[in-house]
């Protein structure tokens, strides 16, 4: 398979995952850049142990996770050289706004809230939700993506809806 | 609000500019980067420059001579120095 064959096979399924991950449109296609980049480098060392979807899906979340560490250290480089510089917090830091495109605009609300709270999430449990609950990917496909078993998986998923359930509960309480 | 609001989700298309700039990063990745036989090529060669190396220290290792062995005997200074 060519690099462009993989790229019109695939170029969908990286691009609303990076987007799950980020919420950011700009940084989504940074992100799908990179995969496929990866993509291109280690074509040849990629045995076919897996499915190809299988294989792309774990550059995916890997380049997700980079590139959300990535920022954030950056965030921290820069609240640091703040701490050095006559200026206020407020000047140097400025939270991300969702701009996921598939959030239609009546859920825009309830869909940005839920997305930071999974955004607080470990990352085995937000990569287990987001490919289980969003992209609708089995346990054992999610197992195999992430190298664990399917039962780690399912403890995964359970525990990040434990989680989100306590935030989102958190979050009525305090609205009401 | 709950988690099934997850499905409400809609699936989004890639821009169609997207493969060009791909292409263009795999293009500019390439020019950084060397092929693989250069470098096994190089590494190779650093390698068996060092074992020569090693090789020519261990078998010239020094053995004095039947005149140094001499001069050694009888205790005398077999170098230039002058002054001790």
């Amino acid at each position: 398979l060519t690099i462009e064959e993989l790229y019109q096979q695939h170029k969908d399924t990286v691009y609303n995952v990076a987007l799950h991950y980020v919420q950011q449109v700009e940084d989504a296609q940074e992100i799908t850049q990179d995969v496929f980049v990866a993509v291109y480098q280690s074509i040849d060392s990629f045995r076919g142990a897996a499915a190809v979807s299988t294989w792309i899906y774990r550059i995916t979340v890997n380049k997700s996770l980079d590139f959300i560490k990535a920022k954030q250290r950056k965030k921290r480089f820069a609240f640091l050289t703040a701490l050095f510089k006559d200026e206020s917090m407020e000047t140097m830091y400025h939270p991300p706004e969702n701009n996921h495109p598939g959030i239609q605009l009546e859920d825009k609300e309830a869909l940005t809230i839920l997305f930071g709270h999974i955004n607080q999430l470990p990352d085995n449990q937000k990569t287990a939700l987001i490919l289980h609950k969003i992209e609708q990917q089995s346990q054992a496909e999610v197992a195999e993506i992430m190298g664990i078993s399917v039962k780690a998986v399912e403890s995964l998923i359970q525990r990040a809806k434990t989680n989100l359930t306590k935030k989102i509960n958190q979050t009525k309480d305090t609205t009401f | 609000m709950n988690i099934d609001d997850l499905h409400k989700l809609k699936r989004v298309e890639t821009p169609p500019f997207l493969f060009t700039r791909i292409q263009q990063k795999i293009e500019e990745s390439r020019v950084g980067m060397m092929p693989k036989k250069f470098v096994w090529a190089v590494g190779l060669s650093f390698v068996l420059v060092l074992v020569l190396n090693v090789g020519m220290i261990l078998s010239t290792n020094h053995q004095p001579n039947s005149l140094e062995q001499f001069a050694q005997s009888l205790d005398l200074v077999n170098d230039n120095t002058l002054y001790k």
